[in-house]
């Protein structure tokens, strides 16, 4: 048994020497803790450090390993800010009392803005992207023109679509067919007929889109950003025979990117929270946020004055009259029972 | 032994049983209003998971004893036999190891999708499409995958068996089916230890499940409880839930191989093991035994390779009728960028570590679940230890949230949740069962009177592990190290949730580029990180041969 002991007392040395030899801890208290699913998050963080000396530890994952790390972490929260695309996640930590309410102070924004932003300031919304983009292959299909064509037999096994339950930005996807055909059954019911027509159901936008680069659909109804940059990839180096274009039907709905600060958090996290979340909504930051021209880039920012990437411009506008805006408060508590729904039903 | 256990209940048990105790009391981690309530297992009972659990088992049972016969076969060709294919499959085996189970799954599809290989070749099979993405498809990946795992602890076990008991079979008049037999029945341990791995690998899997459960409608529970975690709003009540029906099916698999094992002694490792022999095959077992391990190969390791190859390499593959490109592209770009340098260091650097550590702690678990004390601190540790496998990582992940962010701890200044050590710790975790289980069928082998002889003759414990024990067990713990080296390297689950800040490791990186739509650049990642292991694994077998006492590597030599 001595054996053991010492094996055991060797090998636990081993590990917490070498483990501490790697890096130093990174839960330093004096770095704001950024829970964040954007591209442009990291950017965004050092250029704030640099201006602001506050240093910023950045988590970057998708969103939902960030919204289980936030829920398992609820008796003991860690994050001081969480920043990713979609406001229904941000209205559920609200409306479960877990937001500190905070205005950016000097941050202008500009008539869609305004209309994103909740007026309690529970969280800010720099930008927004769209719900869905219809990216098509247009080497194979013709260019789909509404909802119910995409349920007609020109489509029959050609569309796929990102699972709710998975994919962050696909819920509003889903809140706003809700929205426009009226009701959570009329949703349903259109999302079965497409279902009948052969849809199939992938992770998330990169599932998706990898689908539609191997053939094996050739319409996908993915995150506006996502779209784009596929047809930009493959204008770049076209392949022959794959031809994504995108298109959009009546109505897309907005999702908007959002930036929580956490209520519970200590009082150093929460005022780094805010200088973060007034330096997020200057148009410095935007310009560091767009830099890139690619993925979560194509965005139009929320602030006057500020326009979108240059290939975001495909994107309809507000004053299009073809995107809608959806209340995140009236579609949260919804969320789990009609992802419950398409993951049975659908996936 | 205190701290042994200590260190077991740290890293393995707390994590777990506070994940679990979430089903029946959601408030004592904020996770919902209720201290007591059964609400969770309501929510489990729903048909859509019941039957994903009912398919999980079906798969497991399935794919562990498929992949635990073949490897039975293949350890005999290998080990027993003088075919030309045995230097291939040495080679092959950790490649095989190393596969991640989507790549395999990935592999599969590009040839029978729509668009796929076959189909460019106008060659249209939808009743095989449907088969692949449905339960025979799975099956059938999960029991690749799982033969190189069943094969490790198989071979390493028939290594320690010499060949005397089959010649006296043959001696006594028995055929080589006979004398085959008699190898199977004293490699029962190894076995049942294989099955047990498989079994709770393949339940746990998550790779296939991603890959071809969501399409062919065919859930498991692995694929059901992910979604149930990455969900939003997530439900770990639910999840725990659904963990705790996911173990009782495991304690199936445990009592299963202690009811074949009771009251049966397999202790043959000795130091009068003898060299054993290679069967010369007549030209047509030669063949046939060629034939096999090549066609094996192909379907295990040729159908990946060729999905990380479309993947990373050609592009446009199932869209194009002709016209696509082949080209390193993806490799050139990925080779000069820091997002896989500094993460395939860190990653290297953690893999190492964590299978140091858990090869060590896995000796000891090893050798106290083959101990003839049957007593409940044998039980405990069996069923924790394979909890741990059953447990998909995710799970496993979230565990150590609850564990080791608890206020209270914290406000003692126990401050190890976003650090580097907890995510080792957590790696280490995640690889002691597998590890344990590659060692177990050995530690069964070895017979007691030999370290007790050297303890009569005056030796001290430490001394009598070194020139008796380790000399026995060298190329399994060098194996297992391998085999922990290999499954931390690429580990995504842990890595995900438990990452500290700035530290990302390899998976999360590669994970990272495949969601920015590199699936290119995210392959490359995929195949260097392979490539690299597979050097460590090289470079670790040829220090063996090169440092290891004569005496070592004498065991399980075999005499052309």
């Amino acid at each position: 048994m001595k054996i053991s002991r010492t094996l055991t007392l060797g090998s636990l040395a081993i590990a917490m020497i070498l483990g501490g030899s790697v890096a130093p801890s990174a839960h330093a208290a004096d770095a704001l803790q950024l829970y964040a699913a954007l591209d442009y998050s990291t950017d965004v963080a050092t250029a704030f450090t640099a201006k602001t000396g506050i240093p910023v530890n950045v988590t970057a994952l998708s969103t939902g390993p960030l919204l289980a790390k936030i829920t398992a972490e609820k008796n003991n929260p860690q994050w001081g800010a969480y920043w990713a695309d979609g406001a229904e996640p941000c209205a559920a930590f609200d409306l479960d009392k877990q937001l500190l309410h905070y205005k950016p102070k000097g941050a202008h924004l500009n008539a869609i803005g305004q209309k994103l932003a909740p007026k309690s300031g529970a969280y800010q919304v720099p930008g927004f992207t769209e719900m869905v983009g219809v990216v098509y292959n247009s080497s194979k299909v013709r260019k789909p023109t509404s909802w119910d064509d995409l349920a007609s037999a020109d489509f029959k096994n050609q569309v796929g679509m990102n699972n709710p339950s998975v994919s962050g930005p696909t819920y509003p996807f889903i809140a706003g067919l809700m929205e426009q055909l009226g009701s959570e059954a009329a949703m349903k019911t259109y999302l079965l007929k497409l279902k009948d027509n052969g849809l199939r159901a992938f992770d998330k936008n990169s599932k998706t889109l990898a689908a539609l680069n191997t053939g094996v659909i050739n319409v996908g109804l993915v995150q506006s950003s996502a779209a784009i940059t596929e047809v930009v990839n493959y204008k770049a180096k076209p392949v022959a025979g794959l031809t994504p274009a995108v298109t959009y039907l009546a109505k897309t709905t907005v999702l908007p990117s959002c930036l929580a600060i956490d209520g519970k958090a200590s009082a150093f996290q929460q005022d780094a929270a805010k200088k973060f979340a007034d330096f997020v909504m200057t148009s410095e930051a935007v310009k560091i946020m767009i830099k890139s021209n690619t993925g979560d880039s194509l965005f139009w920012p929320t602030l006057l004055g500020n326009n979108p990437a240059a290939a975001t411009t495909t994107m309809p506008s507000f004053t299009s009259g073809l995107i809608q805006v959806v209340d995140p408060y009236k579609y949260a508590p919804l969320q789990g029972a009609v992802q419950d729904w398409f993951t049975k039903n659908i996936a | 032994m205190t701290i042994f256990w200590m260190v077991i209940v740290s890293i393995l048990v707390l994590p777990i049983i506070l994940f679990l105790a979430v089903a029946f009391s959601p408030k004592l981690l904020d996770q919902g209003p209720e201290w007591f309530t059964f609400n969770s297992f309501k929510a489990a009972a729903d048909p859509y998971f019941v039957r994903s659990i009912w398919h999980s088992f079906v798969m497991g049972v399935v794919s562990s004893i498929l992949a635990t016969a073949i490897a039975l076969g293949v350890a005999w060709i290998v080990l027993r036999t003088n075919s030309a294919a045995r230097k291939v499959w040495n080679l092959a085996i950790f490649a095989l190891l190393l596969a991640p189970s989507y790549l395999i799954a990935l592999g599969w599809e590009r040839i029978f999708e729509r668009a796929g290989v076959l189909n460019i070749a106008g060659i249209d099979l939808p009743f095989v499409r449907d088969l692949l993405y449905g339960p025979v498809g799975i099956a059938m990946i999960l029991t690749f995958k799982g033969i190189p795992f069943a094969y490790l602890v198989i071979s390493n076990a028939m290594r320690g068996l010499g060949e005397e008991f089959e010649q006296a079979v043959r001696v006594h008049g028995g055929s080589r089916i006979a004398a085959f037999k008699m190898m199977a029945t004293l490699l029962l341990p190894a076995l049942w230890s294989g099955i047990a791995i498989v079994f709770a690998e393949s339940i746990s899997d998550f790779g296939v499940a991603s890959q071809l459960s969501s399409p062919g409608r065919y859930s498991v529970a692995t694929f059901t409880l992910y979604k149930s975690v990455m969900s939003i709003p997530v439900s770990f009540p639910l999840c725990a839930a659904i963990s705790i029906i996911l173990l009782m099916l495991i304690v199936v698999a445990l009592l299963a191989q202690s009811r074949a094992l009771r009251g049966r002694s397999f202790r043959v490792l000795s130091g009068r093991t003898r060299p054993i022999t290679r069967q010369k095959l007549s030209p047509l077992g030669s063949i046939a035994s060629n034939v096999t391990i090549y066609v094996l190969l192909i379907l295990t390791l040729g159908v990946p390779v060729f999905g990380a190859i479309s993947a990373s390499m050609i592009q446009g593959l199932g869209t194009v009728i002709s016209n696509y490109q082949i080209n390193f592209d993806n490799y050139i770009r990925v080779i000069k960028s820091p997002l896989l340098r500094t993460p395939l260091l860190f990653s290297a650097e953690a893999a190492l570590m964590t299978a140091t550590v858990a090869v060590i702690l896995a000796a000891i678990s090893s050798r106290m679940l083959v101990s003839t004390k049957n007593g409940p601190g044998k039980k405990f540790l069996d069923f924790f230890l394979l909890a741990a496998v059953g447990l998909p990582g995710i799970v496993f992940a979230i565990g150590y949230i609850f564990a080791y962010n608890l206020p209270l701890a914290q406000k003692y200044g126990f401050h190890l949740y976003g650090t580097v050590a907890l995510l080792v710790l957590a790696y280490i975790a995640t690889a002691l069962p597998s590890t344990t289980r590659s060692l177990v069928g050995n530690m069964n082998q070895f017979q007691e009177s030999l370290s007790e002889a050297c303890r009569v003759h005056g030796s001290n414990g430490i001394k009598t592990w070194l020139t008796v024990v380790l000399p026995l067990i060298s190329r399994p713990l060098l194996a297992a190290w391998c085999l922990t080296y290999c499954g931390t390297l690429l580990e995504l689950p842990v890595s995900q949730i438990l990452y500290p800040p700035g530290h990302a490791p390899l998976a999360v990186g590669i994970d990272h580029a495949l969601g920015n739509y590199d699936f290119g650049g995210g392959t490359a990642m995929e195949v260097f990180a392979i490539i690299s292991a597979l050097i460590v694994v090289a470079i670790a077998f040829g220090l063996y041969e090169k440092l290891a006492p004569l005496g070592w590597k004498q065991l399980g030599r075999a005499r052309s």
